[in-house]
């Protein structure tokens, strides 16, 4: 089992993703922003792993995983996967780029399977 | 050097100085070269970059998204140049096209062996290495800066 934090804005795609992730016996905790994401972190819960929507709603959800971000001391170290269905104005080869460069684990195109994710996440937490 | 301070479009523009200009405009025209030199196969038979970004996104995207579609969205362009990217593709025999299970209105298209064997050629892998050489920092550094120009450039 791992402790997983999930940053995503769509309820819709939250529920699908935790519904997987629970029936498999892994423990999710949902932030719908970056804000609420910190708040989390600076609370001290300890996690496993992060899957990170790369466009949250106004917000860039790598920013929170780059060296130089605020928050960089508490997210440097944590794995993350990055997910995204792209967004106007914005490419998924770019996001691709972004994700690969600032270290991600993986990086998920929507709509992506249940296996997926679970190998995503295996990888993830075991390094 | 912070991150921030590798990031030239950070300074506010009424303080850049000419020299600065300068420096500027030579790193530019070193990433410009870079771009280019990484795509200096000029054979007939050599793929251009979009096809190799098509390729890419074939290699890594699950089976649900690999579509024109899919690809469109990656590329940021609209289906129809989408779906010339892809036919060249499987004109080459680089990529199989096939119905999709789940809508019979798009095709599924998958790395054929000869695809497969191309990647490693990917020219964006020669820089990819060369890149690697450095340390975690600079790439960091690097990544930060490249990002930043980026994303001004698309505002």
């Amino acid at each position: 089992m791992a402790e997983l934090l999930l940053i995503e804005d769509d309820p819709a795609v939250a529920e699908s993703i935790i519904f997987v992730l629970e029936n498999n016996n892994h423990r999710v905790t949902h932030a719908v922003n970056l804000d609420r994401m910190r708040k989390i972190l600076e609370a001290g819960q300890k996690f496993d792993a992060a899957i990170v929507d790369i466009w949250l709603d106004g917000e860039d959800g790598l920013s929170a995983f780059s060296k130089e971000a605020d928050h960089a001391f508490i997210t440097h170290k944590l794995p993350f996967i990055v997910i995204s269905g792209g967004a106007p104005g914005k490419t998924l080869e770019a996001a691709t780029a972004r994700a690969d460069a600032y270290g991600a684990v993986a990086m998920l195109y929507k709509p992506f399977s249940d296996e997926e994710l679970l190998s995503a996440i295996d990888k993830a937490v075991s390094g | 050097m912070s991150g921030k301070e590798a990031g030239i479009m950070d300074f506010d523009s009424s303080t850049i100085t000419d020299n600065t200009l300068t420096r500027a405009r030579g790193v530019a025209h070193m990433i410009e070269q870079v771009c280019r030199f990484a795509y200096e196969d000029k054979r007939p038979e050599a793929l251009h970059s979009v096809q190799w970004s098509a390729l890419r996104y074939f290699s890594r995207a699950n089976e649900q998204v690999r579509t024109v579609n899919g690809l469109a969205k990656f590329l940021g362009v609209t289906s129809a140049p989408a779906s010339r990217t892809a036919a060249s593709l499987v004109k080459r025999g680089l990529v199989t096209m096939r119905q999709s299970p789940r809508d019979a209105r798009s095709n599924i298209f998958t790395l054929t062996e000869a695809g497969l064997l191309l990647l490693p050629e990917d020219p964006i892998g020669k820089v990819a290495h060369i890149l690697a050489e450095m340390n975690e920092d600079d790439l960091c550094r690097l990544a930060a800066a490249l990002d930043n120009v980026h994303s001004k450039l698309i505002s």
